[in-house]
């Protein structure tokens, strides 16, 4: 071999540590600014040229990202603190309880002494510092699971097959590997340097001091981690058949998972006692793994003792590091990749693949038999939807209360049960449901190429879906039936709302899926726009509001609102469905119900605001008042929905005056059915008053009466007939859109008036259906309201 | 058979396809030829009803490729460039999906699944998770997806980018023996031997336009050093060498 030419020269060992370790950092760089650009739910559909490359991020990307970073340092800075004094508390109030107690008779005023005596900086006791080496074995054991458990195990690393063409020999690629990952690890670093800086800062260092020593000490912990991660997944990779592997990376993450939630819980004062156990079962001789001399190196009585102590963990290290780089160049001494590491599964099994097939006879739809099949063979799928839920869930329960709050399930008001049934079957349909169109991920095009409509298939995903979801409700709710002593009307009713619930939200995930779900995003972390994910959880707590609703027929009507809202969302997400895979087309802009029923949700929460207002500023509140709030909030909602469709360019809004339309006509419908309904409407107030139980109050002055007439008609003939009625007419028969927009219309209006605001809402619809102009609804609502008024104004209460 | 009317894709300022105008006839094998990027995967797709034309519309069978598609997609079968498929799924068992999706019942699916295994000599591999696949094996179960059905349009992506040349032969030999049959056959590539043997007709797009359209014989023609017996070659270089101020079909034949 010649010598190299003049000017290139293999680079030495550091050097290749730095420009790896530059690589991976650029790409965690780059790969912030894409997040952080994406998570405002930018739309890439506005006209740009499609072949001018990625264009150059805005800053706000990465400085959002590191705002991020520098919110949730400060947050487990604080659980840190918290932890530790937390860990003080017991474990030093235990020890100078007994050491009392041997002392002397009076156990009880001494350790009230003890017991409140508040966190000193400075040198800790014996058993504090076992506990808080404890704590950090558990958060590095943490670190290591998560680590493990995020990533693809079966396959490898994406760069490993390209670097190894580099000139680069094999140890210092795998030493170059341990650095890299040492210094970019974000998981280690969000987990190790509050921890650390805080127990600088308590073992007595001075403020400015304490991030230098945080961040000495997270760094051999970093390293120890990335030793960990290598050895599995450089080392073990090729040793494991890809499904053992597979199985690995999901028992890590859910190990993970536990693991967080235990160190989670040292930092709440009342929380179950695992936590402190785990941290506390420590081996003594664990003081001197490199975990344990890190600690006594920060909480060192001088620095002498404190550079000794680090030195003996770094020079454990090193060893650690230069005995597992020796081991994975053992296992890699026959090349990187294993000889086709396939999943072939053999003769024999292939053979016994027809008879289980047999089974999912039952089971009709192709696409639904796939789900599971995919369901069934891809562990990290398979542990994200049935046992996450599960562990997050519960988590929370132990963490809290201890395992008796579980019991306390079914014991405790029926409300728990069900929404505790609910959040949990809705968790899932969040992981699973939601993410209908990312799991179909590079193969989407299959699914343009069958003569079936995409919203076919979604439909029968979410009919899985919902089964699969049901799982967790049936579990948790159906011993309570056979717990609880007396099985009373509230517990079924609830149990059945939950029950019901499941299936509307399965809808309601799968057509949220169709908006917040990005198809062309190349990122994997960028297909899911976090707007939707919010919008959906929102919607959820509505409905665990509804279970909790103090009367039944709350309850339904919010079960009402979210079905219907179930059915909007679906067929606004079916006009967006032909558009999925293009960059630059969407649907022409249309109104459709699910617009017409968050205006209706957005009309009541407005309503309610400004009665309350008005009920602070005059607190004789009567007739005046609630006519004031509905004008009021009508007007708002007016506003803003056609703020909104100014801007999106909407067309084919509903009309007030139609091209075609016979003026004459459209009165006389108006006019009828305002009579019709006014009629109605008096009768009702009559027989209120015939039996006393008008509410009392100020009746309402001309100027009110003026609005009542005309502006709310006005507003709210937009949005309940044009926005909800026209939207639901467009998928539904006469009879049930009628119904349900009338519902809709009542629900928002005060219990004392739902029945006759029901019929209003019944004489609208069809004045609006015949002569197709909103003219006639709204002179409709005119004349009851003129009517309604009038007679609260001209009788006495 | 298929029917583009002045089709037309715009991404903002820049125009992929612009009026494309061009009638491919029942039992027809043609060719689209054109330069990397000149819109034929646009064109493509645009056909499958993944993308959405800015003007104009293109009808296969007489129906509208976005209007219709769900009914169109019957009588189409479809072969992107580079095929990708479900992680965890096996080649029999994709075979078998798209089979069921077309409407077959599952035991007439699992038969048809089976027969193309063997057709396209993939069967010792079907036990094989689709993602592990090398290029050539996934474009085999792409071309069997799409022929599973026994379509009257077939519309591939660049076919045989990417095959080795025994791989390549078996492709072109099916093609043909589906045009004999009388299959509508739309095939987008950038190899002009392949197009020069096989098609009977071939249209070269350049920059988003229809630049020349008609039998191989008929493009050679064109060439501007006429006398010189050129090769099908050196008229796509010269007729797709042209700046883009020179707008139009030009001389091209119906």
């Amino acid at each position: 071999m010649n010598a190299p030419s003049a000017g290139r020269m293999t680079p030495s060992a550091p050097r290749m540590f730095w420009l790896l370790t530059r690589l991976r950092l650029r790409r965690l760089y780059n790969l912030l600014g894409v997040v952080g650009s994406l998570s405002f739910g930018r739309k890439k559909k506005d006209g740009s040229p499609s072949r001018s490359g990625t264009a150059k991020k805005a800053l706000t990307g990465p400085i959002l990202g590191l705002l991020m970073v520098v919110l949730m340092m400060f947050t487990f800075g604080n659980m840190a603190f918290q932890s530790l004094v937390n860990l003080h508390d017991q474990v030093d109030e235990e020890q100078a309880l007994t050491s009392q107690a041997e002392e002397a008779g009076e156990t009880a005023q001494a350790g009230e002494k003890h017991r409140w005596k508040a966190m000193e900086r400075g040198p800790f006791s014996p058993q504090l510092l076992q506990a808080t080496t404890g704590l950090a074995t558990l958060l590095l054991l943490v670190t290591l699971c998560n680590e493990i458990g995020a990533r693809e195990l079966a396959k490898p690393e994406w760069d490993m097959e390209w670097l190894v063409t580099l000139p680069i020999a094999m140890p210092t690629l795998l030493w170059a590997r341990l650095v890299e990952r040492t210094f970019t690890s974000a998981f280690g670093l969000i987990a190790f340097l509050p921890l650390c800086t805080v127990l600088a800062w308590l073992s007595g260092s001075p403020w400015w001091l304490s991030p230098v020593l945080g961040v000495a000490m997270t760094l051999p912990l970093c390293a120890l981690a990335a030793l960990g991660r290598s050895l599995v997944d450089i080392g073990l990779r090729l040793k494991l058949a890809p499904s053992k592997l597979r199985n690995l990376q999901a028992l890590m993450s859910v190990l993970g998972m536990v693991g967080m939630y235990l160190a989670l819980s040292l930092s709440s004062r009342g929380g179950a006692q695992y936590g402190l156990h785990a941290v506390t079962a420590l081996p003594s001789w664990a003081l001197w793994a490199p975990p344990g001399l890190l600690v006594r190196a920060l909480n060192a009585a001088d620095g002498w003792h404190g550079l000794l102590f680090m030195g003996a963990a770094w020079a454990q290290i090193l060893l650690f590091a230069a005995l597992g780089v020796a081991w994975m160049r053992h296992q890699l001494r026959h090349g990187v990749l294993a000889g086709g590491a396939r999943e072939t599964v053999g003769r024999a099994a292939a053979a016994r693949l027809p008879r289980a097939a047999g089974a999912a006879r039952l089971i009709k739809s192709a696409v639904q038999r796939r789900e599971l099949l995919l369901l069934a063979r891809d562990r990290n799928f398979l542990i994200q939807t049935l046992l996450l839920p599960v562990v997050i869930v519960g988590g929370q329960f132990v963490m809290n209360s201890g395992f008796s709050a579980i019991a306390g399930l079914w014991t405790g008001p029926p409300a728990l049960a069900a929404s505790a049934a609910f959040g949990v079957a809705s968790y899932m349909l969040m992981l699973s449901a939601f993410q209908t169109l990312n799991n179909e991920g590079g193969a989407l095009w299959l699914l343009y190429t069958f003569p079936r409509s995409i919203g076919s298939v979604l439909k029968e995903k979410a009919q899985l879906w919902a089964v699969l979801a049901l799982i967790y409700p049936l579990m948790i709710l159906l011993p309570g039936v056979l717990l609880r002593d007396q099985l009373d009307g509230s517990y079924i009713g609830r149990t059945l709302l939950a029950f019901a619930g499941v299936p509307i939200y399965a809808v309601i995930a799968v057509a949220l899926a169709v908006f917040a779900s990005d198809p062309l995003a190349q990122e994997q972390r960028s297909r899911v726009r976090p707007r939707y994910l919010y919008l959906f959880m929102l919607l959820s707590g509505f409905y665990v509001y509804g279970i909790w609703a103090a009367q039944w027929w709350q309850s339904l009507e919010i079960a009402l609102l979210a079905a219907l809202l179930a059915m909007a969302l679906w067929q606004k997400a079916s006009d967006q469905l032909p558009f999925l895979l293009d960059p630059v087309a969407a649907p022409p802009a249309r109104t459709s119900a699910a617009d017409g029923l968050i205006a209706a949700m957005m009309f009541l929460v407005c309503q309610v605001v400004i009665a309350g207002i008005w009920r602070a500023i005059s607190p004789q509140m009567g007739g005046a008042g609630l006519l004031a709030s509905f004008v009021g909030a009508g007007a708002i909602t007016y506003g803003l929905a056609r703020l909104v469709y100014w801007r999106t360019g909407t067309r084919m809004l509903p009309r007030v005056l139609v091209a075609d339309a016979n003026p004459p006509a459209t009165w006389r419908i108006g006019a009828v059915a305002g009579v019709v309904a006014a009629l109605a409407g008096l009768g009702y107030l009559s027989i209120l008053r015939h039996l006393e139980l008008l509410p009392a109050g100020q009746a309402p002055g001309w100027w009110l009466a003026g609005l009542g007439v005309i502006a709310a008609p006005l507003f709210e003939e937009f949005i309940f007939r044009g926005l909800i009625f026209g939207g639901l007419r467009r998928s539904m028969r006469l009879l049930p859109a009628v119904t349900a927009s009338a519902a809709v219309f009542a629900i928002v209006h005060p219990p004392a008036s739902i029945i006759p605001v029901f019929f209003l809402g019944v004489c609208t619809a069809m004045a609006y259906e015949r002569s197709r102009s909103l003219a006639a609804p709204m002179l409709t609502h005119a004349v009851y309201n003129a009517v309604v008024i009038g007679y609260q104004m001209v009788v006495p209460a | 058979m298929i029917d583009f009317q002045n089709l037309s894709k715009r991404y903002g300022e820049f125009d992929a396809v612009s009026h494309l105008s061009l009638t491919v006839e029942r039992g027809e094998l043609f060719g689209c030829l054109g330069p990397n990027g000149a819109g034929k995967t646009t064109t493509i797709r645009m056909m499958m009803g993944i993308l959405v034309p800015s003007a104009g519309k293109v009808l296969i069978g007489g129906l509208d490729c976005h209007a219709q598609r769900a009914e169109v997609q019957r009588h189409v079968g479809y072969l992107p460039d580079t095929p990708i498929f479900y992680d965890y799924l096996r080649g029999r068992e994709i075979l078998q999906f798209v089979a069921e999706m077309h409407g077959f019942s599952r035991r007439e699916a699992l038969a048809r699944a089976d027969r193309m295994l063997d057709e396209f000599d993939l069967r010792d591999d079907a036990q094989e998770y689709a993602v592990n696949y090398s290029l050539g094996m996934k474009k085999k179960l792409g071309l069997a997806c799409a022929l599973i059905h026994e379509p009257e349009v077939l519309i591939l992506d660049e076919p045989i980018n990417g095959l080795d040349p025994r791989a390549s032969r078996d492709v072109q030999e099916r093609l043909r023996a589906l045009a004999a049959k009388g299959c509508t056959i739309f095939v987008s590539t950038h190899l002009l031997d392949m197009a020069e043997r096989l098609c009977s007709r071939t249209g070269i797009i350049h920059k988003g336009r229809l630049a020349a359209v008609g039998t191989p014989a008929q493009i050679k023609q064109q060439l501007a050093t006429s006398g010189q017996d050129g090769s099908l070659e050196d008229a796509f270089l010269q007729i797709t060498s042209q700046q883009a101020g020179d707008q139009g079909a030009q001389g091209a034949l119906p």
